[in-house]
């Protein structure tokens, strides 16, 4: 496993003129591989959302069956799960990418909106609570 | 269940909707391990700060989403799987009983009914009309005779046979109707989280929808052929190779405990299967923590007596009669949990490859059980196993963690391009104290099977993965190697091919009194001592409660080993950075030998 496989396109000419210290600039290389590397699995989970939805495709009518209805309610709770966790690693991997890519942008304000994510996710009681599985 | 929904089901359309969970589980996998080995480690080699602390919490939390989509979508694949098996298994029956009955001139009816034509038995002169019957399921002996009876009696000859569809037919709806009412709530049960925050509640209820899939696709699970009882690494990856990908997956989704322990399978899988048990472990340990009560003020002021002192209140002596030792048991095995995350959350610093769990249990054998490499060991040019000694168990794995970690770096540095994986095995149940446990060979004799049984495992593994074995080093540190020596001298003389080179540190014993006896040449036998008392009170001491064989101990001249220069201060010191002694076992794992300086 190569811990920097990733190759990314930094800028490298542009805003990275004089001034700019080298420990800076590695810095931002590395702010643009972690984003880039997190936007990029919005790729491979895009497929998987694809094969779900082909996975149901000859499943049609659930009358009659209660586990054929049940099935589909399980569908669309794991769309929209894996969903989430796509725009997840959309705007965690934006935010990161541009920070990298953005010379000018200090590293407290990435940090400040990292903060600000911690507070978007929200933990409610388990799916079905107590009854779940009874 | 009706007729015609049987009818009309299709199994098969089940069955692909399990394979998009299951492919959805697997993209999860690797999306973890992009998360975890490369973007997070990639950040933690080359930033530091709390903005970088920031950025691996929120990773963090994505990489916990995705262990999460695995181990559920696998679960959803199983469940899937077996609900398809059971309603597979229905619908043949009514498949077969409508064929037959049409063979035999009956109609079958929507509702279930089957209709007979009109018919006269031998010897009656005109027809006697037909009918219909409708049948009933699970027929007990005492109705099958009232009914053969009755059909004996009826004048039609179709009657009986009608009769007889009829109840397949109801069977088979019943059969189908009961798959249906198990697995509605199961199938139910496996709805995700509607946050994206999991919770140590999330990760229980992971636990619970497991028990929930594996008893309800009992019948499913029991057509995938079961690994071979007491089996050989070999023998265990033949069969894992055996199994359909599908069968695979369903397999381990449901028995993880099982594949992280088995030997011979290849690690990335193993690593999986003891990742999900970590994970649910932990948070039912916290949980169950967090359940029990807080401890009440210990001491009160002395009201009674005339002098001034504290005594220990009733109410504390209550609850830790009742939580004291359930709360040290936790809180320890908890520590233990967070060393291994800690080291997973350390791979990237300073190059430090991505970490392979390849046996975990928290209790297992009284000090829990932990397998760790440092790098794939299926892979590796080099492995070097390392065991350590008394007291190891899964409260102290943080330093024990930390010494096969150093072992890597060095190793890794000597080894100039290839690969290396060192690992830590603790799955014997080290001693608790040097003197009078560490004394006695029992728990050498029962850890150092366990432990050859693990070298062939990694062998085949090795082989499996590129058709070669890797230079593969055993280091036993103190009681650790007399564990090693034990090992060494197990299973079958002629195989002993899973080591190329022993190393012991502070050894008192290796139930051998020659290099020779532990199958490789003396040349590749190598020891270690500390000039220091503590050491000197573990190897004498080792050699004269007879852990090696006629009071000889490996760093001994008559040994026949190569006896390699030390600097440790102490009996616990060869694995200090930048020592000789952690440099001449590094310079023996990454197959340097000319690097090792010796005595």
């Amino acid at each position: 496993m190569q811990l920097n496989h990733l190759q990314v396109d930094v800028p490298g000419g542009g805003p990275a003129g004089p001034g700019t210290s080298a420990d800076l600039r590695t810095s931002k290389r590395a702010w643009v591989q972690a984003g880039e590397g997190t936007k990029g699995l919005a790729a491979p989970i895009g497929s998987a959302l694809t094969k779900l939805k082909d996975g149901q495709a000859e499943l049609g009518d659930t009358a009659g069956c209660r586990s054929a209805a049940a099935q589909q309610e399980l569908y669309t709770s794991w769309h929209a799960y894996v969903e989430k966790v796509r725009k997840r690693c959309t705007s965690l991997g934006g935010l990161l990418a541009s920070s990298g890519h953005d010379l000018a942008k200090p590293d407290e304000s990435l940090r400040a909106e990292l903060d600000a994510l911690k507070g978007t996710y929200e933990d409610t009681p388990a799916v079905g609570g107590q009854s779940k599985g009874a | 269940m009706d007729l015609a929904t049987l009818k009309a089901l299709e199994p098969s359309e089940f069955e692909n909707a399990a394979d998009a969970y299951r492919a959805t589980a697997a993209m999860a996998d690797a999306a973890k391990d992009t998360v975890d080995n490369q973007v997070a480690a990639g950040i933690r080699n080359q930033l530091k700060g709390a903005t970088a602390t920031a950025a691996l919490r929120e990773l963090a939390a994505v990489s916990g989403n995705f262990q999460y989509v695995q181990t559920e979508c696998g679960l959803v694949s199983t469940a899937l799987n077996g609900f398809a098996f059971d309603m597979a298994s229905a619908k043949r029956k009514l498949e077969a009983a409508i064929e037959d009955a049409r063979a035999d001139h009956c109609t079958v009816h929507a509702d279930g009914s089957v209709g007979y034509p009109a018919g006269r038995k031998p010897g009656e002169e005109k027809d006697a009309p037909g009918g219909t019957v409708t049948g009933s399921a699970g027929g007990d002996p005492t109705a099958g005779a009232l009914e053969r009876q009755a059909a004996n009696i009826h004048p039609n000859p179709y009657y009986g046979v009608a009769i007889e569809y009829a109840d397949r037919i109801a069977d088979a709806l019943r059969e189908a109707t009961e798959a249906d009412a198990k697995w509605e709530p199961r199938l139910r049960a496996l709805r995700a989280d509607d946050d994206l925050v999991v919770s140590d509640r999330d990760r229980t209820d992971v636990t619970s929808d497991r028990d929930g899939v594996a008893k309800a696709a009992d019948s499913y699970l029991d057509s995938i052929k079961p690994p071979p009882k007491e089996a050989t690494p070999e023998e265990s990856a033949a069969w894992w190779k055996g199994l359909t990908p599908e069968q695979q997956a369903d397999y381990l989704a449901v028995h993880p405990n099982a594949i992280g322990a088995m030997n011979g399978l290849p690690s990335d899988i193993r690593d999986d299967a003891n990742r999900m048990v970590l994970d649910e472990t932990r948070a039912k340990y916290q949980l169950d923590l967090a359940a029990i009560p807080k401890e009440p003020a210990k001491y009160a002021p002395n009201t009674n007596g005339s002098y001034p002192a504290a005594v220990i209140t009733a109410e504390w002596r209550q609850w830790n009669d009742k939580y004291g030792a359930k709360k040290d048991r936790l809180e320890g095995a908890l520590k233990g949990m967070q060393a291994i995350q800690d080291r997973f959350d350390r791979t990237g610093e300073q190059g430090l490859p991505e970490a392979y769990l390849l046996g975990f249990d928290p209790t297992g054998l009284g000090d829990g059980r932990i397998i760790l490499a440092n790098g794939n060991p299926d892979t590796a040019d080099h492995v070097g196993v390392w065991v350590p000694g008394t007291k190891a168990s899964l409260e102290s794995t943080g330093g024990d963690l930390g010494r096969a970690e150093k072992l890597w770096t060095e190793s890794h540095r000597m080894a100039r391009g290839k690969d290396v994986s060192t690992i830590l095995w603790l799955d014997y149940n080290a001693p608790d104290n040097v003197l009078p446990q560490a004394t006695r060979g029992e728990y050498a004799a029962e850890g150092g099977p366990r432990l050859h049984d693990f070298l062939e495992g990694n062998r085949v593994a090795q082989q499996a993965a590129d058709g070669t074995r890797s230079h593969t080093t055993v280091l036993g540190h103190s009681y650790g190697s007399t564990v090693v020596g034990v090992s060494a001298q197990s299973g079958p003389w002629q195989d002993l091919k899973a080591a190329d080179d022993y190393v012991f540190a502070g050894s008192p014993g290796v139930q051998a009194d020659h290099a020779g006896d532990l199958g490789v040449r003396g040349d590749h036998v190598w020891a270690m001592g500390a000039d220091s008392w503590d050491d000197d009170l573990v190897r004498e001491g080792g050699r004269f409660m007879g852990l090696g064989d006629n009071l000889a101990i490996p760093t001994d001249k008559s040994f026949g080993g190569m006896i390699m220069k030390s600097d440790a201060s102490g009996h616990t010191g060869f694995y200090d950075e930048d020592s000789i002694s952690l440099r001449n076992q590094a310079a023996v794992i990454a197959g340097a030998y000319g690097k090792v300086k010796l005595e």
